[in-house]
């Protein structure tokens, strides 16, 4: 059975190297993940997930059980992390395109998924932030609503309705790539048999 | 339920009803079997997610975590535990106060015996023998005896 967050974060702090491996193997690909997805930038991602995981360190001796989710605190740790990250990349005008995965197969098939992954990513990245970090955390992190609410520190209200601002804005955004979105456009078409 | 509400729903909760607040699924699902609409609300939130799942990023590079790991907290100092039994420093430290001791007392008896003993008795001879010597006026007839 796997040690839970509070138990790792406890050895963390007294200085145990497996509790500390496995505490970063649990979430660091998801700091990363959301990072990535928020700025857009792998560099960034990696400077935000290292960040997040100095707080980490620095709060395993202290945290207080039963306060708050870990795992809520640590997404929080990085949304907020990377609404000051996107702050300054808009003062400064820096932007970078970052690494994406082929899990495709075929080179058709990387091609397409490639298209389609290059397209959601510049839809996502014209969303604002808040529509952006709730879509994320919904989507690809699979946190409920509830629980996103706690992240943004927002209503669940508000949750639902960043998202369905963010859901609207993308199908808007996407309109004009169906065909490339869906591989064929009679799919997108189709008349919707649930 | 007004198709407003439920596209509202569909982008707030996702196409599946099962991830939808319990009070609204009953009128969700008369809704989704009656309209044609709603059905391609839902079709379309599917599309959407697909898409969206075609966006993928890269793990962590074992480097990098082996990096974030270099940072963890490091395991405390462990406190050297003083030994209340016998040490080769204390015995050193107890046989240079010992010798001090015996210096001293050997001192002290030495002083008292000297103080308590009679005056030496040197005779004129001697004194002026090392009176002449001191004033390099060497006698020869007084150290002739000694030397012959």
């Amino acid at each position: 059975m796997m040690p839970d967050d509070e138990a790792l974060l406890r050895r963390c702090a007294d200085g145990d190297r497996q509790a500390s491996a496995l505490l970063i193997n649990r979430y660091s690909p998801r700091i990363m993940a959301l990072a990535q997805r928020m700025t857009g930038s792998r560099e960034d991602a990696e400077d935000i997930t290292q960040d997040v995981f100095i707080k980490i360190f620095r709060q395993a001796g202290n945290w207080e059980s039963g306060k708050a989710k870990f795992s809520t605190w640590v997404h929080r740790v990085t949304v907020n992390r990377c609404y000051d990250r996107l702050r300054k990349k808009r003062e400064t005008g820096v932007d970078e395109v970052p690494d994406m995965v082929d899990d495709a197969t075929g080179p058709a098939g990387q091609l397409h998924a490639r298209q389609t992954a290059d397209r959601v990513k510049a839809a996502i990245d014209e969303l604002p932030d808040r529509q952006k970090a709730a879509l994320i955390l919904s989507h690809y992190d699979g946190v409920s609503n509830i629980e996103a609410a706690e992240i943004l520190e927002i209503s669940v209200e508000a949750v639902e309705s960043l998202l369905s601002r963010a859901r609207r804005a993308l199908r808007n955004a996407l309109q004009g790539e169906r065909a490339i979105l869906m591989g064929q456009e009679n799919e997108w078409d189709a008349s919707g048999t649930v | 339920m007004h198709l407003e509400r439920f596209e509202h729903l569909v982008d707030a909760y996702g196409p599946d009803l099962i991830d939808w607040p319990v009070e609204d699924r009953a009128a969700a699902e008369t809704l989704l079997r009656d309209s044609r609409e709603a059905q391609d609300l839902v079709h379309s939130a599917r599309q959407l997610n697909a898409a969206l799942d075609d966006y993928q990023v890269a793990a962590p590079s074992p480097d990098f975590e082996s990096m974030l790991l270099d940072m963890s907290p490091p395991a405390p100092r462990r406190e050297v535990r003083k030994s209340r039994g016998f040490t080769w420093a204390g015995l050193r430290f107890l046989t240079s106060a010992s010798a001090a001791l015996a210096c001293a007392a050997f001192g002290l008896v030495v002083g008292f015996s000297v103080q308590d003993a009679p005056a030496e008795t040197v005779t004129s001879d001697e004194a002026d023998a090392f009176v002449s010597v001191a004033f390099s006026s060497y006698d020869e007839t007084f150290w002739k005896g000694e030397e012959g």
